[in-house]
């Protein structure tokens, strides 16, 4: 069949001004530019995940100038800077460890559902067309660093494997430079970074510069944040959304504010206000390593179901309407669908995109976690601290 | 007006609070209160509270790092809740026992770096935060007084 011309035109316009095959909004197409990386939700390399967030990172050697792409990387706005598992790096990449003098220095990475631990290595990392050179990285699950300090195996599972960590590693992209800031600066007994000789580690200070860097932070020119890009669904749940990770706030044509709702944080701990029935969540943020908006309303019912426990299963979908309030004191109206997750989860059975994924918090009424669900249909802009774009504080923005 | 001996035993009575604090330790959820083990960290601050009418005895500790941890303990000496919150983790042998660590290390369908929370067969679970600050509880019905409400640890 022959289409007329003139419609394949009109639908190469209409095309072009929906920038087709991008992720949420994306209102701008970025053909040229490369200042962006392909990031998708699908099962994860262990094939069970719900709601994870990856892309692909490619390492390089300082020294020696080699390099290796590591894909299955978990992109999250909660945490800052890249981990990656070992065995996810060929053997003949050597990466020279932080540290001097027989010394070198390891981390306790902290997440409430497990730990990490491993050396800190410099490396270069190239992430779509940026790179960020010779900053420090965290390795995981490195022969020499098998003997865990019991302070830090104490704190949770440990998830050095793939297997365990159900990710290749994760590229922490929060609005922080470092990962630990002044806090390690400062305390000795900070339960983070360790010095390690042939003896064993000891908890010990690090400057901020050789703590674990945020890598966007370290870009030559799209340093001052990301945008989060992905489409919204239109069936209840999907195998897998593909969209991009788009590097710079207002600095290309791709990664403009324009009218998108600014949302101030707190300048040390990323948080602001939800207002959910009259009362204040002041301790929310956006976390796109969440596979969850998390929140507590004793009146929603938790799954009883063990395999399900952690989740919201309302019976029906039901429909939730928030004000965010930025530290700036800017208010927005927003509304989400949460859904049954007994449902969602079963019918079809166990898709990983899930954007009516809904369950409790931790029971203060303080925090409401807006995880991945909330990505979904938008762009979602990390400003990060102490850059221009910044010098008024540190905000996420979406549209 | 303080006489130097005055003075001198409130110096001694100091001494004797930081070495003994210094050494203190949490206790742990579900065993007495006494049989606590060695927390790695400076203690600079502790208080003790009564709640006699409600039937329990709240212990709360700061460490020199700014993790500030609450114990509840019941008539019996029994620790039934035990709450955290700071820049870093705790570590959790310190905190639960045994019985209650598995529970937690099989947190099943999670994918949540952020946030958990386990509610089983009385024992409750809650943690919550990212790095730079963190918050939660645990909890155990069975062993809370009558009259506890659960919002007081929250």
């Amino acid at each position: 069949m022959k289409i007329p011309r003139s419609l394949l035109l009109c639908c190469l316009v209409v095309c072009a001004l929906l920038g087709c095959g991008g992720g949420g909004n994306s209102s701008v197409a970025d053909t040229g530019l490369k200042n962006f990386v392909s990031i998708k939700v699908d099962k994860g390399v262990n094939g069970d995940y719900l709601n994870g967030l990856f892309t692909k990172v490619t390492i390089c050697s300082v020294a020696l100038n080699n390099c290796a792409e590591v894909d299955n990387i978990l992109v999250d706005t909660g945490s800052t800077g890249l981990r990656l598992i070992a065995s996810a790096i060929p053997n003949d990449l050597i990466l020279n460890y932080v540290g001097s003098d027989g010394f070198s220095v390891a981390e306790c990475t902290q997440f409430v559902s497990g730990v990490i631990w491993g050396p800190i290595a410099n490396a270069d990392v190239k992430i779509g067309g940026e790179l960020a050179k010779n900053i420090p990285i965290q390795l995981a699950g490195v022969s020499g660093f098998n003997a865990v300090p019991s302070d830090c195996s104490s704190k949770g599972q440990l998830q050095n494997t793939v297997q365990t960590l159900s990710a290749n590693g994760v590229l922490g992209i929060s609005n922080f430079v470092n990962d630990c800031g002044i806090f390690c600066v400062n305390n000795s007994n900070n339960s983070y970074y360790y010095i390690c000789d042939s003896k064993g580690c000891q908890n010990s200070v690090l400057t901020e510069a050789k703590q674990v860097q945020n890598p966007v932070a370290h870009f030559q020119k799209n340093n001052n944040g990301t945008v989060i890009s992905l489409p919204g669904l239109s069936t209840r749940s999907a195998s897998v959304v593909e969209g991009k990770l788009i590097f710079g706030i207002n600095t290309e044509l791709n990664n403009q504010l324009n009218d998108a709702k600014r949302v101030s944080l707190n300048s040390t701990t990323a948080t602001f206000s939800t207002i959910y029935k009259n009362h204040d969540y002041a301790l929310s943020y956006f976390d796109s390593g969440s596979n969850g908006i998390y929140f507590d309303d004793s009146s929603i019912n938790q799954c009883a179901d063990t395999f399900y426990i952690g989740y919201y299963c309302p019976g029906l979908s039901i429909s939730i309407d928030v004000i965010f309030k930025g530290v700036g004191q800017e208010i927005y109206g927003y509304t989400f669908n949460g859904a049954d997750t007994l449902s969602i989860l079963k019918n079809p059975q166990f898709l990983p995109v899930q954007p009516h994924l809904i369950g409790p918090s931790t029971g203060s009424f303080q925090d409401f976690v807006w995880g991945l669900p909330f990505f979904y249909g938008k762009d979602f802009f990390t400003a990060i601290e102490n850059k221009e774009l910044t010098a008024n504080g540190i905000f996420s923005a979406y549209k | 007006m303080k006489t130097t001996c005055d003075i001198l035993n409130i110096f001694k009575l100091l001494l004797f609070a930081l070495i003994f604090f210094s050494n203190k330790s949490w206790a742990i959820l579900g065993e007495s209160w006494d049989s606590s083990q060695k927390f790695h960290d400076q203690i600079i601050k502790f208080s003790k509270n009564y709640f006699l009418t409600n039937g329990y005895t709240l212990y709360s500790y700061e460490s020199v790092s700014g993790l500030i941890i609450s114990e509840y303990v019941n008539s019996d000496g029994i620790v039934f809740g035990v709450k955290w919150s700071g820049s870093y983790l705790p570590s959790m042998d310190k905190l639960l026992s045994s019985k209650y660590r598995v529970i937690v290390s099989d947190v099943g369908l999670k994918f949540n770096t952020k946030s958990i929370s386990i509610n089983q067969d009385g024992f409750l679970y809650v943690s919550s935060g990212r790095m730079r600050g963190f918050n939660g509880y645990a909890y155990d019905a069975h062993l809370a007084p009558v009259n506890f409400n659960l919002i007081n640890l929250q």
